[in-house]
């Protein structure tokens, strides 16, 4: 239970980061941002969460939205990073790959006693 | 027993409980939330989510609507509710307006027909944010505020008139001098009306610095 509440923080934390990364290089609307983040193990429970998410983010400036036509249906809203969104997911990157080494080198020692 | 849901009903009922869910969001930022989410079941379906069993698993993968509008009050830092929102507790505002009102109307409501200064007064006694010994202070520390301080001016200046007294020859003049009104020696009087002027507001920001919630 202890391991499912680090989780969900855990989670919640890098959430955001991982939606930035999904925007780095591209443009994406919704969906297609949901279903990548779904698709992967353990990190949405609920894809319906991502939106406020994501408004978030466009209020915080990281991320900017645009409205463009879809061949199928209405106009999709597209989301890109800004240069602050970029910025910030350099600088979370650089700090996760420092904090999951750490992580890592910890439990290996715990492993060797 | 089988429910006949088709998945246009289905997806109506369920973006009518996320539109209702979602009505503790500022009317913006429910229109937007609620457009993205039937934008995404469009897309969902448009990309084969046909049958009613597809449609349901789109929505279970989206999540009950309470849990998308708890995300987005922890979202806005506006609290609420369970799942993905919710662990937050919303700190509460050291003063609130009703507090702040307390702060100017003390100093101030006195020349609001003079209940001004009383409805500061209750507002003061009746927050949580001051001790009692705080209440006493703000509620003494010249009571009507600054109406006080106008009134005091308003008392009309000493004046003083000499007269010349008959004059018997021979003597120097002599004046008997009758003075009206009421006044302090400068000495006294000048620094005791920097010192009322300086206090009510002084005392609103001691008030303003201290107040927290819970503490009286």
């Amino acid at each position: 239970m202890v391991a499912a509440s680090v989780f969900t923080q855990l989670r919640r934390g890098t959430l955001e980061y991982c939606v930035l990364a999904l925007l780095r290089g591209r443009e994406r609307y919704g969906f297609e941002l949901v279903r990548a983040l779904g698709d992967v193990d353990g990190l949405v429970t609920s894809e319906g969460t991502i939106y406020p998410l994501l408004g978030r983010l466009r209020r915080d400036g990281l991320v900017d939205t645009s409205w463009q036509e879809s061949e199928s249906g209405p106009p999709r809203r597209y989301y890109r990073l800004t240069s602050q969104g970029l910025h910030a997911l350099d600088t979370f990157a650089e700090d996760w790959v420092r904090f999951r080494d750490s992580v890592d080198k910890i439990l290996a020692q715990g492993r060797q006693g | 027993m089988t429910v006949v849901n088709d998945p246009d009903t289905l997806v109506g009922d369920y973006l009518a409980r996320l539109e209702a869910a979602a009505g503790v969001l500022p009317a913006e930022r429910r229109a937007e939330l609620v457009d993205e989410v039937r934008s995404h079941i469009a897309d969902a379906r448009a990309e084969g989510a046909q049958d009613e069993a597809a449609v349901r698993t789109v929505l279970d993968r989206l999540g009950p609507p309470a849990e998308i509008v708890a995300a987005a009050g922890d979202a806005a830092g506006i609290g609420g509710g369970e799942g993905a929102g919710g662990n937050h507790p919303v700190p509460e505002p050291r003063l609130r307006g009703r507090d702040i009102a307390a702060l100017l109307l003390l100093p101030f409501g006195g020349f609001v027909f003079l209940v001004g200064w009383f409805a500061g007064v209750i507002l003061l006694w009746s927050s949580d944010r001051w001790r009692t010994s705080e209440k006493w202070i703000g509620t003494l520390v010249l009571p009507f505020g600054y109406l006080s301080l106008f009134g005091i001016s308003m008392v009309p200046a000493q004046v003083c008139t000499s007269e010349p007294l008959p004059v018997r020859s021979g003597e120097s003049l002599p004046t008997a001098e009758t003075c009206t009104g009421f006044a302090f020696s400068p000495w006294v009087g000048i620094p005791l009306f920097v010192v009322l002027l300086v206090a009510p507001a002084l005392v609103a920001g001691v008030l303003a610095q201290r107040g927290a919630p819970g503490r009286g």
